[in-house]
């Protein structure tokens, strides 16, 4: 046929197209932002990849994972413990093996470790997790995520336990953060598009009729899986590179609620999870302003904890039952442009054609 | 290549849905499959396609023979179906949904498989287009296009013309024979429009309580007393 495409330029287009736009608020923000608002681009940054992780798998399968956080959690540490100055170790976590206690490495190689250690992971314990959906994948994601912490909670030896592990050299930079964004950003929507991804997209659907139509669903799911936890854990690893000090708790309940709301809210595609976390990161800066205590005419607050959190909830709430497929549903960017292009030209594209009424009709009658 | 299920047995606890079916189906023959409600018609696709796994019985298709198959196998041995209630992707565009079967089962480029296959049902619009915002006739269609896109060797269709108006159920009689033309596959039609099965069917089987009452040519079939009987008097 003439109209014969291959299905992947479309996918680097909308990768281009987003990396337009996130550069263009990254500038934005690095010219004319103050010192707190670029730390709160940074975190964005940081947040965008976490939720982008998530998404490889959840957006694809429309499994929720709670779990994600943990694969965050172990690129950190397998990242601060390889980087941190040897003289911080002797005291921090004298106990520690030697391999661990000597090394010295550069930001790349031990970023590469964490994400080889949570892809590890995520291949072991995905041979199960990927055949469960629902509610019992919930909750065995979210077992995963506090079993992740209580490990790390206990390993003093490796990891000072509860208390921080501090002397994190400050690797991230607005490049690192930009670079890794860009280069997740690809693979997250190759994924996306390949074979395996519109498989796996299919399934969610209607897993009958994908099987019928030859997707191995489960060995999909396994892919998307661990691809999903090593972008997370890429997250993991600036982010601990960022604050310089890390402890389990920052890998919680707090966090997984936040990346996991980004995700519903945004929508099911990587676009839908930028959105998501673009709108979350507004809100929760405006919010945490409030939690400070404000005042509204004669009202006035000291102070309102829990705020964010409470909002957040709303919003997800909102959203599963007012718009489930989240503000942007299935779309990328690159649809939604092509989309509106073609309705500007009517005459171009058969997809711009008036929307036919479906006629309703029931084949049992 | 020729299809053969050898004396199926389906039980569902206590309900003998399949009581001993054979079924030759040789290559690009259309036979169509008939018989009152609860016959065992779905349910013999069913487990021809992988959808269950019948209780007894064995099936062969060329060198291959099994007795019990996943979806997924059947449909990567090229024997590929439609369904009565419609299951199409809900968030997939309809070049999409069929490029999942030209990705998954064909050979070469997914998206070029897909167009041709979009093309010999006649889809020249509304490509772009989510697949079940579709008319209904098209979204018919469009699982049809979607079971022919990638390996190709056995068709089911269960009810292709269920819900349509007579345009509509003669264009697909019209595509059905197209498929077989090009294609050269079996193909297996389960259809409640006489009409249809009568014009685009080489021979008939009529199914009744889960066994086979007749079997033979249209014109044959339709004065058999037993089928009468059974079915067609009713």
């Amino acid at each position: 046929m003439a109209m014969s495409q291959k299905w992947w330029p479309r996918a680097l287009i909308g990768s281009a197209q987003i990396l337009v736009l996130v550069s263009l608020i990254v500038a934005g923000v690095s010219l004319l932002g103050s010192s707190t608002d670029q730390r709160i681009l940074t975190v964005f940054l940081i947040n965008l990849i976490a939720a982008i992780g998530l998404q490889i798998y959840t957006g694809t399968s429309g499994i929720i994972s709670f779990g994600h956080v943990g694969f965050m959690a172990l690129g950190a540490y397998g990242s601060a413990l390889f980087t941190a100055d040897p003289a911080i170790k002797a005291m921090g976590i004298p106990n520690a093996p030697d391999f661990i206690l000597t090394s010295a490495m550069g930001f790349l190689p031990a970023m590469l470790i964490g994400v080889g250690v949570a892809a590890i992971v995520a291949a072991v314990i995905g041979r199960v997790f990927v055949r469960l959906g629902g509610s019992a994948a919930a909750v065995a994601t979210l077992g995963f995520m506090v079993m992740v912490f209580t490990v790390l909670s206990n390993a003093e030896e490796w990891t000072r336990g509860a208390k921080a592990f501090s002397g994190i050299p400050a690797y991230t930079t607005m490049g690192w953060c930009m670079g890794a964004f860009a280069v997740i950003l690809v693979i997250a929507r190759l994924l996306r598009e390949s074979d395996t991804g519109l498989g796996l997209r299919s399934s969610r659907d209607d897993a009958i009729a994908a099987q019928a139509s030859g997707v191995d669903v489960v060995n999909s799911r396994y892919v998307m899986w661990v691809a999903s936890a090593a972008c997370s854990a890429v997250a993991g690893a600036l982010y601990a590179h960022y604050i310089g000090a890390i402890l389990p708790k920052a890998f919680h309940f707090e966090l997984t609620f936040l990346i996991v709301t980004m995700v519903i809210v945004g929508g099911q595609s990587i676009t839908g999870a930028i959105v998501g976390t673009l709108l979350i990161t507004i809100l929760a800066e405006a919010l945490r302003r409030l939690e400070n205590g404000f005042s509204l005419g004669s009202f006035s607050l000291s102070e309102a904890p829990g705020l964010t959190t409470a909002v957040l909830a709303l919003l997800i709430v909102f959203t599963l039952t007012m718009r489930p497929q989240g503000l942007v549903g299935r779309w990328e960017l690159d649809d939604l442009t092509m989309r509106w292009l073609a309705k500007r030209r009517p005459a171009a594209s058969g997809a711009a054609l008036p929307f036919e009424k479906d006629r309703e009709r029931n084949p049992a009658a | 290549m020729n299809f053969k299920a050898s004396d199926v047995v389906m039980k569902f606890k206590g309900l003998t849905a399949l009581d001993g079916v054979s079924l030759d189906v040789a290559k690009g023959e259309i036979v169509g499959l008939i018989g009152p409600n609860g016959s065992g018609k779905t349910t013999l696709l069913n487990v021809t396609s992988g959808v269950y796994s019948p209780t007894s019985g064995s099936f062969s298709m060329g060198a291959e023979s099994w007795s019990s198959i996943s979806l997924r196998d059947a449909a990567r041995r090229g024997i590929r179906r439609t369904f009565q209630n419609i299951r199409l992707f809900n968030s997939l565009t309809v070049l999409e949904t069929v490029e999942v079967a030209s990705a998954w089962l064909g050979t070469g480029d997914r998206r070029e498989n897909a167009l041709n296959a979009l093309d010999e049902l006649h889809f020249t619009q509304h490509r772009d287009r989510i697949a079940t915002e579709l008319a209904y006739g098209m979204q018919r269609r469009l699982e049809i296009a979607r079971a022919i896109a990638g390996r190709l060797e056995f068709l089911l269709l269960d009810e292709p013309t269920a819900g349509l108006n007579h345009g509509e159920s003669e264009e697909i009689v019209t595509i059905v024979q197209a498929i077989r033309r090009r294609r050269g596959c079996g193909i297996v039609i389960i259809d409640h429009d006489l009409n249809v099965i009568m014009n685009v069917c080489d021979r008939v089987v009529v199914l009744s309580e889960g066994k086979v009452i007749a079997s033979g040519p249209p014109q044959e079939v339709r004065r058999d007393p037993q089928v009468i009987k059974a079915y067609l008097g009713s």
